[in-house]
């Protein structure tokens, strides 16, 4: 884990290398500003009229100065302070409407890319989630996104401000004194170039300290989830030492990264301050007439106007500076963060329909027949692995099928196969004559429910979780219809709110038993024309055992269902038994016929039989 | 500026200076160390103010020396008196310029590094701490809970100790010494431009902490975000196959919207607070523009009281702009010690028996077990009507939403059972019978009544725990492996290193070859130097549970208990591990109580205790057992038929690939 956040930083620095590259990442984020173009553009509209406001307010500073204070003119004075409060109110006007409307803009972006985002998750099919660990992916839509919103409102869009205001000073520094304003100009660069210096030293400090924080990190969850080893295995005296080592190095770095990190917004105070001395300096020269150089004149008189709007531009140029070297950090993760995101965008949906919308099969038919038919289907999760091997099966609509087998025989994998989260490597399966590939995926599998062991369930009132949509009045009628037929209104009776209980999550305030009921009910709520259940193995009281197996029975009526079956009891009502071994069919018939032929499905009768007296 | 990064744990609530002040005296060790850094970086801070509200009056001097060469009128002579004095008045402030910054990075410096090396040593106590703190206590408090004390809170003490002394003091004392200075140049104008202070102040404060509850509401509504992506993202299968998408999309969108609407309430007021420190320094400006250009015509102002007084007044923007901070740096740092020190008042429950005298070391009683002082121990086990039932003191009982009724009910009733030094013994018995409970007890993970188990004819209770483990060592049924090489994870018991080839030869070799393990790590890539990945799982589960099995082996306790060792090991591989254990005698010389099923492993074995239903129904070797218990005989059946079935008998393939366990169950280990 240290390791993984070690490379992600060696590259996050690799990247920052090049300041071309993170236009690039901007740009990417185009498809999403496009949309919002016009208050964009307000916003970019109003960037010089702060600037103009700010270098407005300046010069009238300095006309007062100049005009009517020295003139002992209390009424010019007045007029000139009304003046300068007028300018300040369109000022914080303009910068209110400006900031405001450049960050909520960034705020709808966000809102957009997050949805899009979500959305297109939910288009992915599983082996997209094999390839991504789903932490990473809530991380993608949560830190990610909200390192990028930062970015876009306390960051890179209220930099824009910032440059405006630097543009406006120095605008009116040359206008007021151009040779004054060039010393400006080179004490500025020079802090511009220190900035950087500190910048990428404090950023290496920082990403220093990242890895050795997730180092510690890493070492204490460890520890805390092997505590008790650690224990037994009387290791605390090490294990503190080792501790106290990666947390001294954790503090050292940490050390080292309190200069570069501090002082320069001190060093920001020092410049300034130098500037006022080189502009006091060079601007008294002008008393005999402007410093003279070979007989010209090189520096214009001065009044003492010029010099208090000289320090009023001075403060206002360098102020946004120390800004800016704040806000870069931000900037720069946020576009670090674009590029993470908009990989994901590169994950194109594997199961799309083989035919156009209208022309796919069922798209808006009624319920199936329920006949399901593989012809010689093979699959592997890879195909160099297959599971199933030329596999070939014809159920009947209304036959209940119940499968059998050692685990790794494939009998989830043809679960997942019918419901097609996965493509067939080659051969055919048919739902009622058509091949699942022609089918509307969403018509199909409103035919097709499946109940798997341990399934989810979420969060939300159990009326929520049967019929998996916001509860409404209108419901109540058919969930309790769905509930009582297969026994799960008992349970849901005996909770503190009926169907408005909130489940905790994955239903862990439910028993094993309860939890099946209820996902029975949700089954029956949805209606499918073929029902398919992988049986739970987890031991149960006899009560709820019961409410269970009658319930499974009601469920299963007028519907084809495919059983992977663990209990005998349930093994012994099918039609008909598969048993599949190495991603085939080996025996099939029913529990009379096949108890009576060789191989160990005797056995397997026996064993499960012997479980459910010893347990 | 230590304070900006830690937005994200913002927390509304009020000052409490007596609370900080009481906790900041109990655990004043952690803090005294760096008094002397403290002082120096507030005396710093001083030294910055001081020179600080030097500068602005030395620009008085210099424009009033400017505007004397202004007046034409003056003399050459004046002139020429003028300019070096002009001159070394400027020489004069970039020195005073240069030593503030000194001054000022040297006091962050101090103060910050306190608060750094108070954050290590916290952090460090906290974790010597929770070393001592024993299971039933990390089952009460998730590790999340704990990772935030060590990281969030200690952070925020940091800040308190580093960034909020700082901020804070710099603020007291850049009131105190710029007032002053200002109310000289001109009492009128400061008392004018401090008209709006007040307010302005109040407004602040009131829009900071509308800030603050901004930062916490959007704060909450990610919380939410993250919620539903994990929740959905954990049932994405159910969402596709009803068919569910577009109503998930909606649910999203609707958080997404109220995170819209959340953060751009934030944004305003943010933005607002931006514009009323902003309006501050326009007012002040306005009111030295209007007030003090009277009083420059009015002749009670020079030119150079007017530039120094502007300054002052900058000066005094970052000091006001930071007391919302320093106020919350305060509120967090009190509630983050105040969640610490409840993590340090929390004594373990299992006391170690009478440590032999105390040394320097956090862990007095594991130096001294190290001098082997007691190491001419039996192995005997006695176990006398022990009673058990799982009660962890650090639950409130009052807590629980669902209390289960199980949870007070002994798990073992009336337990006893005399274990002879070098005997070794098998516990065979149902799910929840009780095996793995009495197993765990033996190296005290839960604590025991007195006087229910004996070692050597002494009460478990009066070792010191350190002994007591040294003494018996303990293989649970999670093979829990540290991410570090595979060769550290089986020499991990034994009190040295072992890093040597030498060692690796003599050692640890030998160990994997009895675990069967051996060939399995010659083929990893660096071979025993190889990582095995978080929690091992580099390793397959039979390879972790081999692993284990080494490190248990490993060391030469003089009792071995293992809780059922071979679990995820096929049939095959058991044969050769129990071929091994019995050539190479690793049982001889030891006292060993094994929880298994397998008849290969129950071969090796003097006795067997037949449990149920936390009793003990029979003891008896596993002739007389087979011979006489029903329940033993049909376990001994389901365990053939299952080596029978293979796969058959294991559990479906699907879900996360955590078999529901049958016999070979963790049991009500919890």
């Amino acid at each position: 884990m240290a390791m993984d956040i070690l490379s992600t930083a060696t590259k996050a620095s690799e990247r920052h290398e090049s300041g071309l590259k993170d236009f690039k990442l901007l740009g990417k984020l185009w498809p999403y500003m496009a949309k919002y173009k016009q208050s964009l553009l307000i916003a970019f509209i109003l960037l010089p009229v702060i600037s103009l406001a700010e270098m407005g307010q300046t010069f009238l500073v300095r006309y007062a100065i100049d005009g009517p204070i020295k003139a002992g003119n209390l009424q010019g004075l007045m007029l000139a302070a009304l003046g300068f409060a007028g300018l300040l109110l369109l000022n914080y006007r303009v910068r209110y409407v400006q900031l405001a409307e450049s960050q909520a803009t960034g705020q709808r972006i966000i809102r957009d890319l997050r949805t899009d985002l979500y959305r297109h998750y939910q288009s992915l099919s599983p082996r997209f989630y094999q390839r991504h660990p789903l932490g990473k992916l809530v991380t993608r839509l949560t830190s990610d996104i909200e390192n990028l919103s930062e970015m876009l409102s306390s960051g890179g869009l209220a930099m824009l401000a910032d440059l405006a205001m630097i543009a406006g000073a120095l605008i009116g520094m040359f206008i007021m004194n151009w040779q004054l304003a060039l010393v400006a100009v080179v004490t500025m660069s020079i802090l511009l170039m220190l900035m950087e210096v500190f910048r990428s030293r404090s950023r290496r400090a920082y990403d220093e300290i990242r890895v050795k924080v997730a180092r510690l990190n890493a070492f204490m969850q460890e520890n805390f989830a092997g505590m008790e080893l650690v224990q037994l295995y009387r290791r605390e005296e090490k294990n503190y030492r080792h501790f106290e080592a990666l947390n001294r190095s954790n503090m050292q770095s940490g050390l080292d990264s309190i200069f570069y990190s501090t002082a320069f917004n001190a060093l920001v105070e020092f410049m300034t301050t130098l500037t006022l001395v080189l502009v006091l300096w060079i601007g008294a020269q002008s008393v005999q007439g402007g410093l003279s150089v070979n007989g010209s004149t090189v520096v214009a008189p001065m009044t003492i106007g010029s010099l208090v709007g000289f320090f009023l531009f001075v403060r206002k140029m360098f102020e946004p500076i120390e800004d800016i070297s704040e806000k870069y950090t931000i900037l720069q993760s946020g576009l670090s963060s674009i590029d993470k995101v908009m990989a994901l965008f590169q994950e194109q949906p594997e199961l799309l329909p083989r035919l156009s919308g209208s022309e796919s099969i069922n798209a808006h038919s009624a319920r199936a027949r329920g006949e399901i038919k593989l012809e010689d289907v093979t699959f592997g999760y890879k195909p160099e692995h297959p599971i199933l091997k030329s596999l070939n099966v014809h159920i009947r609509p209304g036959e209940k099928i119940a499968l059998v087998g050692p685990s790794g025989a494939g009998k989830t994998t043809l679960i997942k196969l019918l419901l097609r989260f996965y493509d067939v490597d080659s051969g055919t399966i048919r739902v009622d004559g058509q091949d699942v590939r022609d089918w509307d995926l969403s018509a199909l599998r409103r035919n097709i429910v499946s109940i798997q062991q341990d399934d989810f369930l979420f969060s939300r009132t159990v009326a929520e979780n049967i019929a998996l949509a916001e509860y409404e009045p209108g419901m109540d009628a058919a969930l309790r219809k769905a509930a009582e037929a297969c026994n799960a209104m008992k349970v849901i009776e005996r909770l503190p709110k009926g169907f408005e209980t909130v489940l905790e999550e994955r239903g862990k305030n439910l028993s094993a038993g309860e939890k099946q009921l209820i996902l029975f009910a949700r089954a029956m709520y949805h209606d499918p024309a073929i029902l398919v259940l992988d049986e739970a193995t987890s031991a149960v009281d006899p009560v709820t055992e019961h409410l269970i197996q009658e319930g499974m029975d009601r469920l299963m009526r007028e519907r084809t269902v495919l059983i992977v079956a663990h209990r005998l009891a349930t093994v012994k009502q099918a039609d008909r038994i598969l048993v599949m071994e190495q991603g085939q069919i080996a025996q099939q018939g029913t529990h009379t016929e096949l108890l009576a032929q060789p191989g160990l499905y005797r056995q397997f009768c026996q064993y499960q039989e012997l479980l459910s007296v010893s347990v | 500026m230590g304070g900006q990064d830690c937005s994200g744990t913002f927390m509304v609530r009020t000052l409490k200076p007596a609370t900080l002040f009481s906790l900041l005296h109990k655990h004043r060790e952690i803090f005294l160390p760096y008094r002397g850094r403290i002082l120096l970086g507030v005396l710093a801070l001083l030294l910055t103010n001081l020179l600080g509200i030097a500068i602005p009056w030395q620009m008085k001097l210099a424009v009033e020396a400017i505007q004397k060469l202004f007046s034409q009128q003056a003399s050459t002579e004046t002139l020429l008196l003028l300019w070096p004095s002009f001159g070394a008045i400027l020489l004069l402030i970039s020195g005073l310029a240069l030593a503030v910054l000194i001054s000022r990075v040297s006091s962050r410096l101090f103060l910050l590094g306190a608060g750094r090396r108070v954050e290590a040593d916290l952090r460090n106590r906290l974790y010597g701490h929770l070393l001592k703190m024993p299971t039933d206590y990390y089952a009460a408090h998730p590790a999340g809970e704990l990772m935030s004390r060590m990281t969030n809170d200690v952070d925020a003490s940091k800040y308190l100790t580093g960034g909020g002394i700082m901020l804070g003091v710099n603020t007291l004392l850049a009131y105190l010494t710029t007032i002053p200075m200002m109310l000289i140049i001109s009492w009128q104008l400061a008392l004018v431009t401090f008209l709006v202070y007040p307010v302005m102040i109040w407004v602040m404060t009131r829009i900071s902490r509308k800030v603050r509850q901004g930062y916490l509401q959007v704060q909450e509504v990610l919380a939410d975000i993250s919620t539903v992506a994990q929740e959905n993202l954990n049932g994405m299968m159910v969402i596709q196959s009803y068919v569910r998408e577009e109503q998930e999309n909606q649910r999203f969108e609707a958080i997404c919207d109220k995170y819209f609407g959340t953060y751009t309430r934030l944004i305003r007021e943010r933005i607002l607070l931006y514009m009323v420190l902003a309006a501050l320094s326009g007012f002040s400006m306005l009111m030295v523009l209007l007030v003090g250009g009277g009083q420059v015509i009015g002749h009670q102002l020079d030119w150079g009281g007017f530039v120094a007084f502007t300054m002052y007044l900058e000066h005094l923007a970052w000091p006001t702009m930071a007391l919302g901070w320093t106020i919350s740096i305060f509120q967090q740092g009190t509630a983050a010690l105040e969640r610490i020190d409840d993590v340090l008042s929390t004594e373990p429950s299992i006391k170690s028996g009478e440590a032999p005298s105390a040394a320097m070391s956090p862990f007095p009683e594991q130096a001294s077990a190290e001098t082997g002082s007691e190491k001419t121990l039996q192995g005997a086990l006695a176990l006398h009507n022990l009673t058990f039932a799982y009660q962890n003191p650090y639950t409130p009982t009052d807590d629980a939403m669902v209390p289960r009724e199980t949870d007070s009910w002994p798990v073992l009733y009336d337990i006893n059972l005399t274990i002879r030094s070098g005997e070794t013994v098998a516990l065979v018995g149902p799910v929840g019978s009780g095996k793995s409970t009495l197993l765990r007890l033996l190296p005290r993970l839960y604590d025991v009544p007195p006087r229910s188990i004996f070692l050597d004819d002494r009460d478990i209770t009066e070792f010191p725990l350190a002994v007591l483990r040294e003494n018996i060592v303990f293989m649970p049924q999670l093979s829990f492996l540290f991410s570090t090489t595979v060769s550290r994870n089986i020499a991990f018991g034994h009190p040295e290193a072992l890093d040597s080839a030498e060692d690796l030869e003599r050692v640890i070799i030998p160990a994997a070859e009895t675990a069967s393990v051996h060939l399995d790590i010659q083929g990893l890539p660096n071979r025993y130097q190889t990582l095995v990945g978080e929690r091992g799982l580099m390793l397959s589960g039979g390879q972790r549970q081999r692993v284990a099995l080494a490190r248990a082996i490993l060391t030469d306790a003089k009792v071995l208990v293992l809780d059922d060792p071979f679990s995820n090991v096929d049939a095959e591989t058991e044969r050769t591990i129990v071929q091994a254990l019995h050539s190479r005698k690793v049982f001889r010389n030891k006292t060993t109580l094994i929880a298994t099923h397998r008849f290969s492993l129950i071969g090796l074995c003097d006795r067997v205790v037949l449990m149920d239903a936390g009793r003990i129904v029979a003891v008896g070797t596993p002739d007389e057992l087979l011979a006489t218990q029903p329940l033993y005989q049909r376990l001994h059946q389901l365990q053939q038929l299952r080596e029978t079935l293979g796969a058959w008998a294991l559990e479906p393939e699907n879900g996360n690939g955590c078999a529901v366990p049958d016999l070979a169950a963790p049991e009500e280990t919890d």
